[in-house]
């Protein structure tokens, strides 16, 4: 677009295209001077004097403008008093329909980069504090009753302090595909999150299977995802041959493999991401679960499961005129955190540069090679070896390469365990831009 | 094998102004069409995507006015009829030669001055047999010009009869756009219009006034020699 201000934001560079084509992103100057992430929605497009179409498809179009608008409000407002400025949870701060399109402003992150291999092979303690500080900001989504619907790495940036103290920072960022717990506000045909990430209810929900009921513990199964990412270095596998997200598999009562090599997982953590991964949503584990288990992991104390709670899915009457039960909502300010990792607002100017390093990459055995930790695998327990290319495989090619896992003992029931017929594989380079884009 | 994971089934039309100013990007597009798919492939992979089918169709288009009224040469191939040139959907990359051998026989040439016949090539592409396979689908339009276009209603007196049903003007247009299943076989979300075209209208209120379509800017008179094929196909990728 050639526009070069919007509501009083001054463009700094052109917009561009991302989210599948759904929208498109710049930086903005505000009237007070100060650094913006803007997003402009390719769709919907309202309707105005002299716009071209029937009266018929006019109506059509205010009707999917109302709905898309009452939605954005509704989070926003959900959202309200419990994000900051410098918080971990970047919310919308704007939200506005200038002519026939929408815009929506976040406060412009700027945070160092960190790749996932950097995260993978920090000490058990900084990393189950990282994965503390990304549950906070998670678990405030969910007071709220409020499904992220797109949680992935490139969603949640991660910078390390340059000082001595080494604290990593998280930022929840992209709220575009968010919605009410027990429902979905897109239409299936529109969703255009990372299938990789998807649940098996919201991949049913997408191909029209199921009940439609999407809590969420959709998200729970996400944040499995991305902590096996941050623990490992690489995604999760599963027998490629048969399926093609980790969704499918798991639907299909194929569990999920986590890829060691690099050192130790922290004691515990491989359970907790099972649970994480059950078939079952209302048996996966809520935030508040995780965090605490979290905790005691990063304690070194034993790990007490609760039985998951059950969680009645909300439905959600009409976007916006859900209120909130008090003692529901999760209090606290998503400055808050848990964990070792003060958030740093806006630590370091010059030096973004996220998302293409965030990626589950490849063969990420080559590393220090000294383990963090080495205790003996506890039965049960999977442990692959060094110099398995495993996980994400984009190509839709055969996946053919890698080597094989070097050990894989029995699985206990209800353990991790690596599916026959593995063809790992190595990740492709991150969207470019995606690193800068905090709304997705 | 048995794949339960979503796929996504791309359909791409190209309508292709092939003008005479337009020589550099039918060299162009004609030069990479051999590679097309596996450029697009590669591009969709950098960009997170993985398209399961992908399938290519093309629509070159003049001047509906100055094909008619030009004087009638029999020997030129450009005249009433071959305003447009319409291929099938072609499937790549088994049919990769296919392509490659449509587009040799587009002949940049003719169109007299601006504007062209941009938005009837459009309506042509909405109304393509747009796939319905797999659990996701794209539809995508992409169209590449130098100029601006004629109103719709002042060129259905020159249509050849074959594009009689053509819509009558933007307002009907818009209505393919916006309308999908019942009056084409775009399906919902799937569509995504592509622009390369100069900053000028009709593209600009296209842009402002459809979903889901987008605009990169070509510079009148030049063709789209400053238009990297490598951005194209990030273009294209980007909306997969």
């Amino acid at each position: 677009m050639t526009a070069s201000a919007v509501r009083g934001y001054t463009l700094l560079r052109p917009f561009a295209v991302a989210g599948g084509g759904q929208c498109q992103w710049t930086f903005a100057k505000g009237t007070d001077g100060r650094e913006y992430f803007i997003k402009q929605f390719l769709r919907p497009k309202y309707p105005v004097k002299g716009s071209p179409g029937s009266a018929a498809v006019k109506a059509q179009r205010k009707e999917r403008c109302d709905r898309f608008e009452a939605n954005h409000r509704d989070v926003i407002s959900r959202l309200k008093g419990r994000t900051s400025a410098g918080g971990n949870l970047i919310a919308p701060i704007d939200f506005f329909l200038d002519g026939t399109t929408y815009y929506k402003v976040t406060e412009r992150v700027v945070v160092n980069s960190m790749a996932i291999d950097e995260v993978a092979a920090l000490e058990p303690h900084p990393l189950l504090s990282l994965m503390l500080s990304v549950v906070a900001s998670l678990k405030i989504l969910h007071g709220c009753q409020l499904v992220h619907g797109d949680l992935k790495p490139d969603n949640i940036l991660l910078s390390q302090s340059s000082g001595g103290s080494g604290k990593i920072t998280s930022k929840l960022i992209d709220f575009d595909d968010c919605f009410g717990a027990g429902t979905v506000a897109t239409a299936r045909e529109d969703m255009v999150g990372d299938p990789w990430y998807y649940s098996p209810e919201l991949s049913d929900y997408i191909a029209g299977r199921g009940d439609g009921v999407v809590t969420c513990k959709s998200d729970i199964f996400a944040l499995g995802l991305v902590f096996a990412e941050y623990a490992t270095g690489q995604p999760p596998t599963f027998d490629r041959d048969q399926h093609r997200y980790p969704a499918d598999a798991v639907a299909a009562g194929v569990p999920l493999a986590l890829v060691t090599g690099r050192g130790a997982l922290p004691p515990g953590l491989d359970d907790l991401l099972a649970s994480m991964w059950q078939r079952a949503a209302d048996q996966r584990p809520d935030t508040s679960q995780v965090e605490a288990e979290l905790r005691q992991l990063r304690s070194g104390g034993p790990v007490r499961r609760e039985p998951p709670r059950k969680v009645e899915p909300a439905r959600i009457p009409t976007p916006g005129t859900l209120k909130i039960a008090k003692g529901l909502a999760a209090g606290g300010s998503d400055k808050a955190g848990p964990v070792g990792t003060t958030p740093e607002a806006v630590p370091a100017p010059g030096r973004l540069k996220i998302g293409k390093a965030l990626k589950p990459s490849g063969d990420k055995s080559e590393g220090d090679g000294a383990p963090r930790t080495a205790p003996a695998p506890a039965p049960g327990r999977l442990k692959i070896g060094k110099g398995l290319k495993s996980g994400r495989d984009k190509s839709d090619g055969d996946g053919a390469r890698g080597a094989e896992p070097t050990t894989t003992p029995a699985p206990a029931p209800g353990r991790l365990k690596i599916g026959k017929g593995l063809k790992p594989s190595t990740d492709g380079e991150a969207e470019a831009g995606k690193a800068a884009d905090p709304s997705g | 094998m048995s794949m339960q994971g979503l796929s996504v089934a791309v359909d791409v039309v190209m309508c292709i102004d092939v003008t005479a100013s337009m020589h550099p990007l039918i060299d162009m597009v004609k030069a990479n069409a051999r590679r097309f798919h596996g450029d697009l492939v590669d591009a969709c992979e950098k960009n997170d995507r993985i398209v399961s089918r992908l399938r290519v169709r093309v629509i070159g288009f003049r001047d509906l006015a100055y094909n008619q009224e030009k004087p009638r040469d029999s020997t030129h191939p450009h005249n009433g009829d071959a305003v447009f040139e319409e291929s099938p959907f072609f499937e790549l990359p088994r049919q990769q030669g296919n392509l490659a051998a449509f587009l040799d026989r587009l002949d940049a040439a003719g169109g007299g001055d601006e504007p062209e016949s941009g938005l009837e090539a459009l309506a042509l592409a909405l109304r393509s047999d747009w796939t319905h396979e797999g659990e996701r689908q794209r539809h995508v339009v992409v169209l590449w010009t130098d100029a601006p276009a004629h109103p719709i209603e002042s060129r259905v007196a020159y249509r050849p009869a074959a594009y009689g049903d053509l819509p009558a003007d933007l307002d009907e247009l818009t209505e393919m756009w916006e309308s999908g299943q019942g009056v084409t076989r775009l399906r919902g979300n799937a569509r995504r219009l592509v622009l390369y075209a100069p900053p000028e209208e009709p593209w600009m209120g296209l842009v402002d006034q459809w979903y889901l379509a987008m605009h990169y800017p070509s510079t009148a008179g030049k063709g789209l020699a400053d238009q990297d094929y490598g951005e194209i196909l990030n273009g294209i990728a980007k909306t997969i």
